[in-house]
């Protein structure tokens, strides 16, 4: 990348830094502290997620399971349920520990693998795409000093995370060697979105895009991981070719097999190097994938400001329906199989009359609610459009036009409150069909699951009442309090579930608790908290109608 | 001058403990093109955020169209058309989407009005927001605006990032919406622009109104600038009341006068025998420097959120 030194000629020492030769990466160390400070919000909130998903569900693994027949239970429960394995993991032991990890690998490895994406990509391709990299094009940066940069942030981010997490897990007094292959895997799943993000930054020119495209390849490899682990026998080998598979491999707190984590590295590094290979050959602000010209005239339905948020929202919001619908489909064909024979079993039973449900459903009704934690993500992105709108300028453009600001305001809570509907009726509606298809009653699955999932609804509106809320009153720090608000109905679920925490906070703290199977409260919680998530929108919009704006 | 289409008397406005307008008055009759001149960080976006209603006044009285810009905003919106200094676009959107998105919130444009300006503005409808250019992206907003049939136009700097020919379009086309009758309030630092466009300035300085008046009524107050070749020795010019600035290099005499000692000057030029004199008043961009270096230095007062 940079050329060798002409044979022969001495070095001779110039003064101070230019004695060295500007490398492709030379200035990254500004990049990163720049990025440090950008980015602490995120990294607060993410290191904080993360943990509390590993660390919390891990350390409390105790209290999740604390006699021998809950373990023998779980245990059966993941023999005889496969979908435990598609979407979570394996268990290679039936001791505390061994089944706390099983519970938590999916989520903390999706969590640490989301931030260090976000990180990157806002290191890379959402700051050639603003402009801002070009303002650095004339300083003595190597051509790729901001991926480096990046990716030292995300690299660095996913060390301190790993070991913060061995650590605590050694404190909390769980065996050495599996709290620091539990920090490897965490460790590891940061290094692996950072790579697989690094690349997706290299062929698409929208950073939006580029989130999406590594973060579906993440859940993508999780799933042909789930898939080979789920099928058993010469289909194991799928295991070994994703990284997932590999950490699972490594059986954390059950005799670890250390070599297990070699393909994980390897793919870390391979999509490091193609990503500054691939890096070399486009122009800054371009992609590799080739982009289709626009349009010469907008469709006759583009007339008003929530006909552009749903331009501006139907293309992501098909590639999340198409994700949803497939974790559907294969949610209930899977399940409903494993279903018919496991609802005979006493502790399913004792659960189902626990929930008010048939003991067949006992388990869709668990799985399926777990699911409106990512709806509620892609709900609270939405909703944050306004903030993003306001310092971008594009909404200074509307409303220095005929455009009030209540209907511009409402048009963006409005996409924000309708898209997790639309998302959960698919989700309902894929898991009914694959459960119909897999041995149910096609229509009335559809209906009862669909039922199911809309009933979520309410919880994500309050989270995008918060947000809108927020970008009302302190819109500075409203993208922080969105995120905060739903980190902190994830956190709380898993603290409460392990026993951290005391229901009561869980009640107070989150509004998924008020739909959650298992605290279900009466029927006056839905029109209770659409009333709450109403009200926080309208008192969002009213602050919002006060202050200056971009501010 | 007919009705103000925008009188602005006493404007403050704070953030925090930056003093970003202090005491601005500004007047746009209606029907003429006003030049809105100043530094950076002058407070020129901030007051056409003000006047906007997108940014809320601390003090002092805005009227726009008559109305109240910050109460009346959309309302009065549908009688005006921007274009904002520095132009974002929705990055996926196609241009020709956002001209028809912004024109049919509008109530719909002229489509052969559209097509006119999209041709003459040589822009091309199918590049997407993300692509454009920096002069293309102004190009997007400023068709949008011209193309709405809007009283009043407000631009800010539009021209930044056109490229010389584009300029010459866009005077022209101002040059029109002028002859039909719009108001337009122009920012802007290019002054060749505003000599050849406005028919009245306002210069803003820190906050605050410097100067405001027709080209050439600020001409007027100014000192105008004087060479003489002489044949005698320039003895007591320097003395003469209203006289400024003289140096002599030899029999050439440079100097500086106030309009109304011109008499007495040109007397006592005429004494001591010219045989060659050149008066005129100063250069635009003179005028501006002048009023432009400040005794506060510049930078002192923040522009705003940008």
């Amino acid at each position: 990348m940079s050329a060798p030194a002409a044979p022969g000629a001495p070095a001779r020492p110039l003064r101070g830094r230019s004695a060295r030769r500007p490398g492709a990466a030379s200035g990254a160390g500004h990049l990163v502290r720049s990025a440090l400070r950008r980015d602490r919000a995120l990294i607060a909130v993410w290191a904080a997620v993360t943990v509390g998903v590993v660390l919390g569900g891990v350390a409390a693994a105790e209290t999740t399971y604390p006699t021998a027949q809950d373990r023998q239970d779980r245990w059966e429960q993941l023999q005889s349920v496969p979908m435990f394995v598609l979407f979570q993991s394996r268990a290679f032991a039936d001791t505390a520990e061994a089944l706390a990890v099983q519970q938590a690998f999916a989520g903390g490895t999706m969590c640490a693998a989301l931030g260090a994406i976000l990180l990157v990509v806002r290191g890379t391709r959402a700051e050639e795409s603003s402009g801002r990299r070009e303002l650095l094009g004339g300083l003595p940066l190597g051509r790729h000093a901001d991926l480096a940069a990046a990716l030292a942030v995300a690299l660095g981010s996913g060390a301190a995370l790993g070991a913060l997490i061995a650590c605590g897990l050694i404190v909390s007094g769980m065996p050495v060697a599996g709290s620091v292959a539990l920090g490897l895997v965490t460790a590891m799943a940061v290094w692996t979105g950072a790579g697989t993000a690094a690349l997706a930054a290299q062929l698409t020119s929208g950073p939006g895009r580029a989130v999406g495209l590594a973060f579906g390849a993440f859940y993508l490899l999780h799933l042909i991981r789930g898939l080979g682990a789920m099928a058993g026998g010469d289909a194991l080998r799928l295991t070994w070719v994703t990284p997932q598979g590999s950490w699972e491999n490594l059986r954390s707190f059950a005799d670890e097999q250390w070599w297990a984590l070699l393909p994980a590295l390897i793919w870390i590094v391979l999509t490091v190097a193609a990503a500054f290979a691939l890096a070399d050959r486009r122009d800054l602000g371009a992609g590799l994938l080739p982009q289709r010209p626009g349009r010469v005239r907008g469709a006759g339905w583009l007339r008003s400001v929530p006909a552009l948020t749903w331009r501006l929202d139907r293309v992501p919001l098909a590639g999340w329906a198409v994700a949803v619908a497939v974790t559907g489909l294969a949610m209930g064909y899977v399940g409903a199989g494993a279903m018919a024979e496991y609802a005979d079993m006493p502790w399913v039973r004792g659960m189902g009359a626990e929930l008010g449900v048939a003991p067949a459903d006992t388990f869709f009704t668990y799985v399926v609610f777990v699911f409106v934690f990512p709806v509620a993500a892609q709900a609270l992105f939405t909703a944050l459009r306004i903030r993003r709108e306001e310092t971008s300028g594009t909404a200074e453009l509307l409303l220095s036009g005929p455009t009030g600001r209540t209907a511009w305001a409402l048009a963006h809570a409005g996409a924000a409150l309708a898209a997790p509907v639309a998302l959960l009726a698919v989700l309902g509606v894929s898991v009914g069909l694959g459960s119909g298809l897999g041995g149910g009653q096609l229509w009335a699955d559809v209906a009862r699951f669909t039922g199911l999932t809309l009933s979520l609804a309410p919880a994500v509106w309050v989270v995008v009442g918060v947000a809108v809320l927020a970008q009302g009153l302190v819109p500075r720090l409203s993208t922080a309090v969105g995120w905060t608000a739903l980190g902190a109905g994830i956190v709380t679920e898993i603290a409460v579930k392990t026993g951290l925490i005391p229901e009561l906070l869980f009640l107070l703290l989150s509004p998924f608790a008020h739909v959650n199977p298992y605290y279900q409260g009466s029927v006056i919680t839905y029109p209770a908290l659409t009333a709450l998530a109403a009200a926080l929108v309208a008192a969002g919009v009213w602050a919002l109608r006060r202050r200056d704006l971009p501010v | 001058m007919n009705s103000a289409a925008v009188e602005i008397t006493g404007l403050v406005k704070r953030f925090g403990t930056t003093t970003a307008l202090d005491h601005l008055d500004l007047l746009v009759g209606t029907g003429e093109v006003h030049g809105f001149l100043g530094p950076n960080g002058a407070g020129k976006t901030t007051a056409l955020r003000i006047l906007l209603g997108l940014t809320r006044a601390d003090a002092g009285t805005v009227r726009l169209l008559g109305g109240d810009p910050w109460r009346e905003a959309a309302e009065l919106h549908h009688r005006l058309a921007y274009v904002p200094g520095d132009v974002t676009l929705w990055p996926g959107l196609s241009g020709g989407e956002i001209l028809d998105l912004l024109g049919r919130i509008r109530g719909g444009t002229d489509p052969r009005r559209r097509a006119e300006l999209t041709d003459r503005f040589d822009l091309d409808p199918r590049t997407r927001g993300r692509a454009y250019s920096k002069g293309n992206r102004q190009k997007v907003a400023l068709v949008a605006a011209l193309a709405a049939d809007t009283e009043l136009l407000v631009l800010d700097e539009p021209t930044s990032g056109l490229d010389p020919l584009m300029e010459a379009v866009f005077r022209q086309t101002v040059a029109e919406e002028r002859d039909r009758g719009r108001t337009v309030l122009l920012s802007s630092h290019i002054l060749s622009e505003v000599e050849a466009l406005c028919d009245r300035v306002s210069i803003i300085r820190a906050g605050r109104t410097v100067e405001s008046g027709t080209l050439a009524e600020l001409r007027h107050l100014s000192r105008i600038d004087v060479t003489a070749e002489l044949t005698g020795p320039p003895d007591g010019i320097a003395d003469l009341p209203g006289v400024h600035e003289v140096t002599v290099e030899g029999t050439r005499v440079r100097l500086q006068a106030d309009p109304d000692a011109l008499d007495a000057l040109c007397s006592r030029l005429a004494r001591a025998g010219m045989r060659d004199l050149t008066a005129g008043p100063p250069s635009l961009e003179e005028l501006f420097l002048r009023h432009y270096a400040a005794d506060t230095p510049a930078g002192t007062v923040a522009e705003g959120a940008r």
